[in-house]
Parts: C-alpha cells; sequence; structure tokens
C-alpha cells in the first residue's frame, strides 16, 4: 500500500545502493524533482532503464551515480548528444559506464513481460539488425505453430521504478493521462514503486473510465511534487520548457560547467526549486494566451 | 524571397514530395517531422502522421521540438500507450511507410545510427536505434 511521504523519505526508504532503477516518462512526464533527489542521496552502482535516457540520466551518470545503463535511444530530443553520458562511455569520466542496448520495441514489450510475469517477452524485430552481436540479451525463438524465427527478449524486472504522474486522490490512487508511455506497466513490472504528482486531491472527479490509474496498493510511495517533471512537462499543468532543454547542450558540454552547475541547482536546492519552475512556466502560458 | 536553399532543406522538401495523401507515415523527429508536416500542410492533406510517443493521426500547428511534445498529443485523433503503438499500430503492420533519420547511410542502405568506430570503444556515441530495429 503506498503512502504520503516527503521525496527524501521516498527516495531513502525505496532507493539502494547497486539496484535496477527504471525512470521512466517518455518525454512528457519525466521524473526530474526525484532523480535530482536520488544525486543529493549520493546514490551508487545504480543499474538504470529507461527507453530514452535524456537530461535525467545525463545528470545522474555525470554525478557518478551510474554503473550501467540499459536503454534504446540516448540523446537530448531534437537538440544533440547526451555529453555527460558520451564522456563516461567513450572516456570513462566519471567512471566506466556499460551499455545494454536494446530497440524500443524490445524494451516495450520487455516492460510488458516484466508486467505480466513473463520471464521473457517475445517480438517480430531485430530483422538484419547488428545489435544481437554486442548485446548477448537478444536471442530468437522459434513460433511452435509455424516455425518462424522471433525476436526475444528478457523481461525487465527493475528493483523501483520512479514516475511522475499528474495527480493522487486521497486514498494514494494515481492518475495519468496525455502521452502516458510505459510508465504503468514500469510500476507493474517492479519491486517497488515511488510516484510523484503534481498535486494531491480529495477525488478524482469527472474523468474517462479509460484513464490511466494506478491503485495505491501497485506503489509503495506517493510524493506530492509540484512542477517535478520539469524541464519535461506535466499535460495541463505546464509546458515542456524547449529552451531549457537547449541551454543543457552548453551546461553539459564541459566537466566543469556541469558540476559547477549542478551545485548550484541541485545539490544546494530541493524539490522547491521545481515548484518555482512549475509557477514560471504557469505564468509565461497565462502570458501567451 | 531567399533564392538560396541549404542541402538540408531541399533534402526535406523532396522527401515531402515522395509522400502520398493516402499514406499512413511514421514519423522520426527532426527532419523526417518537417517534411511530413510539410506534405501535410500541401499536397497530401490526408496523410496520418503517428509518432512513436503514441500520438496517432497528429496534426501539430507547430514543428515539434521532440517527439512527445504536447502539441502532438494535443492535437491527435488519440493516444495509445507506447507498448501499443509499438505492437499493434508499428509490428502490426499498419503503417504504410517509415521515414526516419540516420547518421550515415552506405550504398546497400545500411543505416547507422550507433556508433562510429568500434562499439566497445566508441569515437563518438550516436544516440541509437532507437524506435527503428
Amino acid at each position: 500500500m503506498s503512502r504520503f511521504m516527503s521525496l527524501a523519505e521516498a527516495v531513502e526508504a525505496n532507493v539502494r545502493d547497486g539496484d535496477t532503477v527504471a525512470m521512466e516518462g517518455f518525454t512528457h512526464l519525466i521524473p526530474h524533482a526525484a532523480g535530482h533527489e536520488v544525486i543529493r542521496q549520493r546514490r551508487r552502482h545504480l543499474t538504470l532503464v529507461r527507453m530514452t535516457p535524456d537530461l535525467i540520466y545525463d545528470q545522474l551518470i555525470g554525478m557518478g551515480c551510474v554503473d550501467k545503463v540499459v536503454f534504446s535511444w540516448c540523446g537530448n530530443p531534437g537538440v544533440g548528444s547526451l555529453h555527460r553520458m558520451r564522456d563516461a562511455i567513450e572516456n570513462g569520466w566519471p567512471q566506466p559506464l556499460a551499455c545494454e542496448e536494446q530497440s524500443h520495441a524490445a524494451m516495450a514489450s520487455a516492460y510488458e513481460a516484466g508486467a505480466a510475469g513473463l520471464p521473457f517477452a517475445v517480438f517480430r524485430g531485430y530483422i538484419g539488425v547488428d545489435l544481437p552481436k554486442v548485446n548477448p540479451s537478444i536471442r530468437t525463438v522459434t513460433c511452435p505453430y509455424s516455425g518462424e524465427k522471433l525476436a526475444a527478449v528478457p523481461a525487465i524486472r527493475p528493483d523501483v521504478a520512479i514516475i511522475h504522474a499528474l495527480r493522487a486522490d486521497r486514498a494514494g490512487n494515481v492518475l495519468l493521462e496525455g502521452i502516458v508511455g510505459v510508465q504503468k506497466e514500469a510500476v507493474l513490472a517492479s519491486k517497488r514503486a515511488i510516484v510523484t504528482v503534481e498535486e494531491r486531491v480529495e477525488d478524482f472527479g469527472a474523468r474517462s473510465p479509460n484513464a490511466v490509474i494506478l491503485p495505491s496498493w501497485t506503489m509503495s510511495a506517493i510524493v506530492v511534487a509540484p512542477g517535478g517533471a520539469h524541464p519535461s512537462y506535466a499535460h495541463g499543468y505546464y509546458k515542456r520548457d524547449n529552451a531549457y532543454y537547449k541551454k543543457w547542450d552548453g551546461i553539459s558540454r564541459e566537466r566543469d560547467s556541469f558540476l559547477a552547475w549542478m551545485k548550484a541547482n541541485v545539490l544546494e536546492r530541493g524539490p522547491e526549486a521545481f515548484a518555482e519552475q512549475r509557477n514560471r512556466l504557469n505564468l509565461a502560458t497565462a502570458g501567451a494566451a | 524571397m531567399s533564392e538560396s536553399y541549404t542541402p538540408t532543406e531541399m533534402m526535406t522538401v523532396a522527401a515531402s514530395r515522395a509522400l502520398k495523401s493516402s499514406d499512413v507515415c511514421f514519423v522520426g523527429i527532426g527532419m523526417p517531422s518537417a517534411a511530413c508536416n510539410l506534405a501535410r500542410l500541401t499536397h497530401a492533406p490526408g496523410i496520418t502522421l503517428i509518432y512513436e510517443s503514441g500520438t496517432i493521426a497528429t496534426k501539430p500547428a507547430i514543428l515539434p521540438l521532440s517527439i512527445g511534445d504536447g502539441e502532438l498529443c494535443d492535437t491527435a485523433l488519440t493516444t495509445v500507450s507506447v507498448p501499443e503503438m509499438f505492437r499493434y499500430w508499428l509490428q502490426g503492420g499498419r503503417i504504410t511507410v517509415g521515414f526516419l533519420g540516420g547518421a550515415q547511410i552506405d550504398r546497400y542502405a545500411n543505416l547507422n545510427t550507433t556508433v562510429v568506430g568500434p562499439y566497445h570503444k566508441p569515437k563518438v556515441r550516436l544516440p541509437g536505434g532507437g524506435g527503428a530495429p
């Protein structure tokens, strides 16, 4: 059963050194505030799983929290490279980084298999691709009915999933709408789950009966963290801060500028920094309307 | 009106002209997205654009920076989960054409989006295959 707690308490209780952690959110609802808390608590030797490692994994990798990344696309979307992740892979700074590389289809299917309690996922993919030569987890199975060879990858079963959702009700149930990505599967595939939300409401009220809702008993901790997805966005609350993604390219390019930024904006700040960003972007939206 | 153009602009326009109004197109971000929306706003108004973030039949008024900008969801006919996107819509064969970018292409049309140099000691680490393989 989930319970409401502070961000610091939630990470303290659920993320341990050496854990396999999946922070999901497909462009929308990326759990940046929670990622910063993991950095502040100086977790080490993590295996991070994520379809699209972007700024938050760049920051965790550059701060030395990560031994291995499991991913299918790494980049600053629409902008360019993740300089900290590249520095770790190409130069071993601040420490060497192991990579297990998949495709989106493979990872989406592997999360589904994890949520379903199956040992592996099967799909039609990786045809004519070299990745299986460098990733031994990519194998094939033969269809028992047709004899067709299909791709297989092991289920993803993280120790802990961390996601950001729109709101929680009083009982600790959680609602997501918009681009819902693979978060439901990530939570249901994991042993523990931390969910940060924009707000806590008494009751969800009128909603589509098909809205994505995670019942409270599927999660370990709920944290009210307004703006917690910034510079990603929260549908109906604030827009994606595209200017910030462009700015990150310059901040992260050099080790010194990266470390100085992390000290000023992460190590010496807390979740309140995200609420400030949400207020700023809300005002910007109101001003433009 | 400018009379000069860049090779990138020419490539984008040429690619746009290869798309038909009857196509259901799986759209990559960047140049493919620009070309697909150019087609939709000119000679192929009926084209259905699908982005891997789950947005189906989306009609963005502003070109998205990322594959999952809110604009794509706000203007979509429907938005599905990422596993549903890859299983039912792509693997299920509901598209007529896929339009993606790549860092390198060889004379056999093999694409490279992964690394330049040896895989385990790359000279340049590229973003990876993403939705392509």
